[in-house]
């Protein structure tokens, strides 16, 4: 069981919703895979803590930070774009600005869809390094392990032997909950919490 | 990890039939259909599994050709 320090947690800032899942899977393996601890606010469910002060505990908690600012377009005519990201960030980058001690190592990855596209909505960020997905799993596994490799000074294999290793992982954990009680549509609604626990197992289990 | 199984995988230039644990893809294919196809003939051969991983890595499809141990149920 891997025990959560400041040192290890990586506090991943993204939409929790189904049209995500996708992005979310292969970027928890990835972070697993690094030997680092993921905290998300959806980690402990039915608490009767505010969203807020759960945020509040991560970013504090947390030295690494992965932000996603792909959904903070609005995609149709009407719709509210999505303000909890980058308000996430702003708290996140306000931490290491402003905190003391530990908080001033805390370093961040951004993701967003497309290349330059948040130079528009969010000009303040004009010259951090922001990585592109395309909205593709296989591109979120390349970004993360850039950066966790390149600035974070972890060793992982290429982004195909990850990403290969997330399939397997896929392979297995669908066999694993198929025996257990689980029909096969139940599996893509998987609690995050519960998918993280797999993961976790699996990574310990399968990779040195 | 079910040793003689076979996995339908995206890759940037097409989709790949690999076998589990292998470092490398056994080929690779333009079309998902034509992956589909050569992957069902190894697993066959080799009585594994053949699972059809979609471009997010979930099993769109899982096909075992020798002792199922997940056996398709279906659902009222």
């Amino acid at each position: 069981m891997s025990v959560s320090t400041f040192e290890t947690n990586v506090f991943v800032n993204c939409p929790y919703d189904d049209h995500f899942r996708p992005l979310l899977r292969p970027l928890l393996f990835t972070v697993l895979c690094a030997g680092l601890n993921p905290r998300m606010a959806a980690e402990r469910l039915n608490s009767g803590e505010t969203r807020f002060s759960k945020i509040v505990e991560l970013v504090r908690e947390s030295k690494y930070a992965i932000h996603d600012l792909s959904r903070i377009k609005a995609e149709r005519a009407g719709e509210y774009f999505r303000l909890n990201m980058p308000f996430e960030l702003g708290l996140d980058v306000g931490c290491s600005c402003f905190g003391s001690g530990e908080q001033l190592s805390k370093r961040c990855l951004i993701l967003e869809k497309e290349p330059y596209r948040h130079q528009i909505a969010l000009s303040d960020l004009s010259n951090s390094d922001i990585a592109a997905h395309y909205d593709e799993p296989v591109r979120v596994v390349t970004a993360v392990r850039h950066w966790l490799v390149n600035d974070v000074g972890i060793d992982l294999p290429g982004p195909s032997a990850l990403f290969d290793l997330f399939i397997q992982f896929m392979a297995d954990n669908y066999e694993y909950l198929l025996e257990h009680g689980f029909h096969k549509n139940d599996i893509p609604g998987l609690p995050v919490p519960e998918l993280i626990k797999y993961m976790r197992e699996w990574v310990a289990a399968n990779i040195s | 990890m079910i040793k003689n199984s076979r996995h339908v995988v995206p890759r940037q230039e097409g989709w790949a039939v690999k076998k589990s644990g292998a470092s490398r893809a056994s080929k690779v294919f333009d079309t998902q259909e034509d992956a589909i196809k050569y992957g069902r003939s190894q697993a066959k051969k080799e009585s594994g599994v053949l699972y059809v991983h979609r471009r997010d890595g979930t099993i769109l499809d899982r096909d075992s050709y020798g002792h199922d141990s997940n056996p398709p149920k279906d659902r009222k």
